[in-house]
C-alpha cells in the first residue's frame, strides 16, 4: 500500500517535543548512574578485594541473580563494572523504552489523539513508525552519550572502543525493549495491559536469563538480557551478541508493523474481556473499595521486599568475604566482637529494608488523598459512610500493610539463608520475625504523623516524603561512625528501634511510641472529621 | 403543608478571602422539583457540597429533613441520592461493581430495580469505567442514585453528557420520584429540562441568589419583546418607563418592555392607529441570558 508512512517526519518530530523533558530526565538519571558510578566502583577496592569479590560472586544464588562472573581470573574494574551493572542498566532502560513506545502508540491511540492524528493526510504506519524512529533516536543518543562518558573518566581497564560497545550494548537492548511494546501495543487494546505485558516479558527474561546462567546456556542465549551479557564488555569485548539483537529488534518491529497495517483503529487483537456485572459481596462496603484499589499495590510491594530479603539473604553464603572485601562495606555492617558478620549484616539489613517498607505504609494512607484529589472520596462521603470511618479504614489498611511487610522482610531473608546457609544457627524463623517486627512501632509512628498531615494540612501531606527522606538519610548514612552528629536519628522515631541482636527488646520504649503514634492517629482522625473536603 | 426535604437561611461559604456563597436562603419541599441555576462558577456545587455536609457552612445554616447537614452527615445521606456533574469513576472496577458499591454504601440493593435501569439507559456494566465516555460515567452515577430507595434527589447537571433519548429517560425517573412524594433539587443549563421538570426555580450568580419562585413568576420579571406598525409613526416612545432597545424597520418600530408596563405602553402606542401588533413573552433563554449576564438587567 502506498503511503503507509506519509508524514513520519513531523510526527517524529511532535513525540521528540512532547518527550523534550520526559526522555531528557530519563537520559539524564541514566548517565548520572552510569557515568558517576563508574570511577566510584573503580577506586572502592583494590586488585586483591575485587578478586576475594569476584569470588562471592560465583555462588549459584549471586549468579543466579547479577549473571556469570567474566575474567575472573584477572578481575579488572572494568570487569566488575559490567558484572555489577549492566543488567541493572538493562531493565531501567527497557522500563524508560516500554513507557516511552506505549506512550505514544496505544496510550495516545486510547485518548483518542490518534484519531486526529490519522484524519490528517498521515500514513497508516506513520504514528508507530514515528515512534520508533524516536526509540532510535533516544536510545542512540543514550549509547554515544554512555560510551563517551565512560571513555572520558579514563579508567584502566575501560577503554574508548569498549566503552562504546557498553553504550550500544545498552542502547540496543533498549529499542528491543522499545519493540516489544510496540508489539503488545498492536496486540492489546488498552495501554495499560500493553504495558503489563510488556514488563511482564522484560521479568520473564531475567528469569529466563537467571535459569539459563545456572544451567543452560541456551537458554540464557534467548533471553536478550543474557545474550548481551555474552559480550563480556571488558573483557572479551564481543561484538556479535550486539548484532543479533539488532535483529531480532527488527523482526519484532517488522511482526509490530505488519499487524499496525492490517487492525483496525482502536481495537486489538485480544480484545480485553469483559469484567464482572455486579460487586462480589467483599467490595460492597467503603472499606471493601479501599481494600480494592490498594491490595494489588500491597501484594506486589510485599512481593518485592520480600525478594529484596532473599536476594540479601542470597549473599550470607559468603558473608564474611563478601563484607571484608571493602573498608566501605565493613564500616556500613558494623562490627561487634560478640557477634558474627552474618548477624551484624542481618541486622543491617533489616534497618535498610524496613526503611523501604515504610514507604508501602505511606503509599497506603496517602491514597486517601489521591482519592481526594481525584473526586472520587465524593462519592463516598456522599453516601451514609462518616468522614472518621473513611479515614480509619485506610489506617486499618495501613496497620495491615505494616506487619505483611515486615513479616515479608523476615521470610524472604530466612528462605534464603536456609538455602545457601549449612546451618542458619541463630538466623531461626522467629528470630528473624522478633528483629524485623520491633520495627513496627517506629513505622506506625511515621503512619501516624500522616495522618496527622491528613487532617491538618491536607495540601501539605507530601511533607511526610520529607520527613521519610530525612529518616532514611539520618539512619542509613548515621551508620558510618563520625559522619553525622548523633543527635539526628533522635529526632526520627526509627532511632529508637533496637537493632537486634546488639540491643535489648526494650519494651518500654516499644509502648511509648505505640502510644505517641495512636495519639498522632487520634488528632488526625479528628481533625480530619472537622475539615472540608478538599481536593 | 408539605414537609420540607431541604433548607438553608443566609447560608455563606468563604475560602479565605473569597465569598463563594453569600447569604443563601432555599426551600426545596417533598414532591417538589427545585430547579437551581447560574452561570459556570456562581456557586452550584459549593451550594451542593455544603448540603451533602463535605464542606462546612462559614455562617448561617444548611438542613437537610430538618437535621444539620455537616453533623448528621450520615443519617442525612441514608436518605439522600446524589449525581455529580463531572463524574469520575474508579478506571479499574467496572460500571456495574461502581453501582453495587454505591447503592450498598446506602442501604439494601434492589436487584430488579437495578436492572431495569441499566436496561432504560442502555449501560453496558461489565465495562470498566477507563473505558466509558462522560455520557456514560453519568449513567452509571444515575443508576446507583435511582437503584437507591432516597428521599432526596441532588442532582448536580446530571445530563450533560447525555444523548436527548437518554435526557428523556432520566426526566421520567425525576418525575415519577417526584410523584412519589420525593424532592428533587436539580441544577441545570439544559432549558428543556429546567421547563419541564421544575416547579421552581432560584438563579444564583456570584454566590447570591439573585431570583427564586415558580416559572411564571419569573418571566413576570422580565421583559416582552413587541414589535408594532402603526398608520402614523410612534412618538415619545423613548422617554417612556420600562422601554428599551427600540429600533425602527420598515413601516414600523421594535422594542422590549418590562411586564409591568406593558398596560401604559399599549394605550400609548393605540393613539397612532395600531395596523399590527406582535407580542411574544420572554422565553426562558432571555430568563436565563438576562441573569447569566454579568451586566444583564437594569
Amino acid at each position: 500500500m502506498r503511503g503507509n508512512f506519509e508524514n513520519t517526519g513531523k510526527l517524529v518530530r511532535l513525540i521528540l517535543r512532547r518527550e523534550r523533558v520526559m526522555s531528557a530526565v530519563w537520559l539524564a538519571v541514566l548517565l548520572l548512574f552510569m557515568v558517576g558510578l563508574a570511577p566510584a566502583l573503580g577506586s572502592l577496592f583494590d586488585d586483591a578485594a575485587r578478586a576475594a569479590y569476584a569470588e562471592t560472586l560465583k555462588n549459584p544464588a549471586m549468579i543466579a541473580l547479577m549473571g556469570p562472573v567474566y575474567g575472573s581470573d584477572n578481575y579488572t574494574a572494568g570487569a566488575m563494572y559490567s558484572n555489577a551493572m549492566l543488567l541493572w542498566v538493562i531493565i531501567a532502560v527497557a522500563v524508560m523504552n516500554i513507557l516511552l513506545a506505549i506512550r505514544h502508540t496505544r496510550a495516545d491511540e486510547e485518548r483518542g489523539r490518534t484519531e486526529i492524528v490519522r484524519s490528517a493526510p498521515t500514513g497508516r504506519l506513520a504514528n508507530l513508525n514515528a515512534a520508533m524512529i524516536t526509540a532510535v533516536i533516544v536510545n542512540s543518543a543514550l549509547a554515544l552519550l554512555t560510551g563517551l562518558g565512560i571513555a572520558v573518566m579514563g579508567i584502566d581497564s575501560m577503554g574508548f572502543t569498549d566503552s562504546m560497545l557498553y553504550g550500544v550494548a545498552v542502547g540496543v537492548s533498549g529499542l528491543f525493549f522499545a519493540a516489544v511494546a510496540a508489539l503488545f501495543s498492536q496486540v492489546f487494546a488498552s495501554a495499560r495491559t500493553a504495558v503489563m505485558f510488556s514488563l511482564a516479558a522484560l521479568g520473564l527474561f531475567y528469569l529466563m536469563r537467571a535459569a539459563g546462567d545456572m544451567s543452560s546456556e541456551a537458554l540464557s542465549l534467548i533471553s536478550p538480557m543474557g545474550l548481551i551479557q555474552r559480550a563480556q564488555i571488558y573483557v572479551e569485548n564481543y561484538w556479535w551478541p550486539v548484532l543479533v539483537l539488532l535483529l531480532e529488534t527488527s523482526a519484532v518491529v517488522a511482526v509490530a508493523y505488519t499487524l499496525n497495517a492490517r487492525r483496525d483503529m482502536g481495537q486489538g487483537f485480544i480484545s480485553a474481556k469483559p469484567g464482572r456485572r455486579e460487586a462480589s459481596s467483599s467490595l460492597r462496603s467503603a472499606f471493601g473499595l479501599t481494600f480494592r484499589l490498594s491490595q494489588n499495590t500491597i501484594a506486589l510491594c510485599s512481593l518485592g521486599i520480600f525478594l529484596l530479603g532473599a536476594s540479601y539473604g542470597a549473599i550470607l553464603g559468603d558473608i564474611e568475604s563478601f563484607v571484608t572485601s571493602s573498608d566501605w562495606y565493613m564500616q556500613i555492617v558494623g562490627t561487634d566482637p560478640n557477634y558474627t558478620t552474618a548477624q551484624m549484616f542481618v541486622s543491617m539489613v533489616i534497618s535498610l529494608t524496613s526503611l523501604m517498607a515504610l514507604a508501602v505504609v505511606l503509599i497506603t494512607i496517602l491514597k486517601l488523598r489521591s482519592e481526594e484529589r481525584d473526586g472520587y472520596a465524593e462519592h463516598v462521603l456522599s453516601r451514609a459512610v462518616s468522614r472518621r470511618r473513611y479515614l480509619l479504614g485506610y489506617v486499618v489498611l495501613a496497620l495491615v500493610a505494616s506487619v505483611l511487610v515486615q513479616c515479608a522482610i523476615a521470610v524472604g531473608l530466612y528462605a534464603s539463608a536456609v538455602a545457601v546457609l549449612p546451618d542458619p544457627g541463630t538466623l531461626t524463623l522467629g528470630y528473624l520475625m522478633k528483629a524485623t517486627l520491633v520495627y513496627l512501632p517506629a513505622m506506625w509512628v511515621m503512619l501516624g504523623a500522616a495522618v496527622l498531615l491528613i487532617g491538618l494540612a491536607p495540601k501539605a501531606t507530601a511533607a511526610i516524603w520529607g520527613y521519610y527522606g530525612f529518616t532514611f538519610f539520618a539512619i542509613f548514612i548515621g551508620r558510618l561512625p563520625n559522619l553525622l552528629p548523633g543527635w539526628l536519628d533522635r529526632i526520627t522515631p526509627f532511632g529508637y528501634v533496637p537493632q537486634l541482636p546488639v540491643d535489648h527488646v526494650n519494651l518500654a520504649m516499644l509502648a511509648a511510641l505505640t502510644s505517641l503514634a495512636a495519639v498522632l492517629v487520634v488528632g488526625g482522625v479528628v481533625f480530619y472529621g472537622k475539615r472540608d473536603a478538599v481536593t | 403543608m408539605p414537609a420540607l426535604s431541604l433548607e438553608t437561611v443566609k447560608l455563606t461559604k468563604r475560602f479565605g478571602r473569597f465569598t463563594a456563597l453569600n447569604g443563601i436562603d432555599l426551600k426545596v419541599n417533598e414532591g417538589e422539583v427545585f430547579g437551581y441555576i447560574g452561570p459556570n462558577g456562581a456557586g452550584k456545587t459549593t451550594t451542593i457540597r455544603v448540603l451533602l455536609g463535605i464542606i462546612q457552612a462559614s455562617e448561617g445554616s444548611a438542613q437537610v429533613f430538618g437535621m444539620d447537614a455537616w453533623k448528621d452527615a450520615v443519617e442525612i445521606h441514608k436518605r439522600v441520592a446524589y449525581v455529580p456533574g463531572d463524574v469520575s469513576l474508579w478506571p479499574n472496577l467496572t460500571g456495574g461493581e461502581v453501582i453495587d458499591l454505591f447503592v450498598s454504601l446506602r442501604g439494601k440493593l434492589d436487584r430488579t430495580r437495578r436492572e431495569k435501569l441499566l436496561k432504560m439507559f442502555d449501560l453496558d456494566p461489565s465495562k470498566k469505567c477507563r473505558s466509558y465516555s462522560k455520557g456514560n460515567r453519568q449513567k452509571v452515577a444515575l443508576v446507583a442514585a435511582f437503584a437507591s430507595d432516597a428521599d432526596l434527589y441532588i442532582l448536580d447537571e446530571p445530563t450533560s453528557g447525555l444523548d436527548p433519548i437518554m435526557g428523556q429517560v432520566f426526566q421520567e425517573y425525576v418525575l415519577e420520584q417526584k410523584n412519589n412524594g420525593k424532592g428533587i433539587f436539580l441544577s441545570s443549563h439544559i432549558l428543556s429540562e429546567v421547563e419541564r421538570l421544575c416547579d421552581r426555580v432560584g438563579i444564583i450568580r456570584d454566590g447570591k441568589l439573585v431570583e427564586t419562585g415558580t416559572l411564571s413568576q419569573l418571566r413576570h420579571l422580565t421583559r416582552f419583546s413587541m414589535s408594532v406598525e402603526t398608520e402614523n409613526p410612534i412618538e415619545g416612545l423613548e422617554g417612556m418607563r420600562g422601554v428599551y432597545g427600540i429600533s425602527s424597520e420598515r413601516g414600523g418600530v421594535s422594542f422590549q418592555v418590562d411586564s409591568a408596563e406593558i398596560g401604559s405602553v399599549v394605550a400609548h402606542i393605540s393613539r397612532f392607529k395600531v395596523v399590527k401588533l406582535e407580542s411574544m413573552p420572554p422565553t426562558l433563554e432571555d430568563l436565563f441570558m438576562r441573569h447569566y449576564n454579568v451586566r444583564g438587567g437594569t
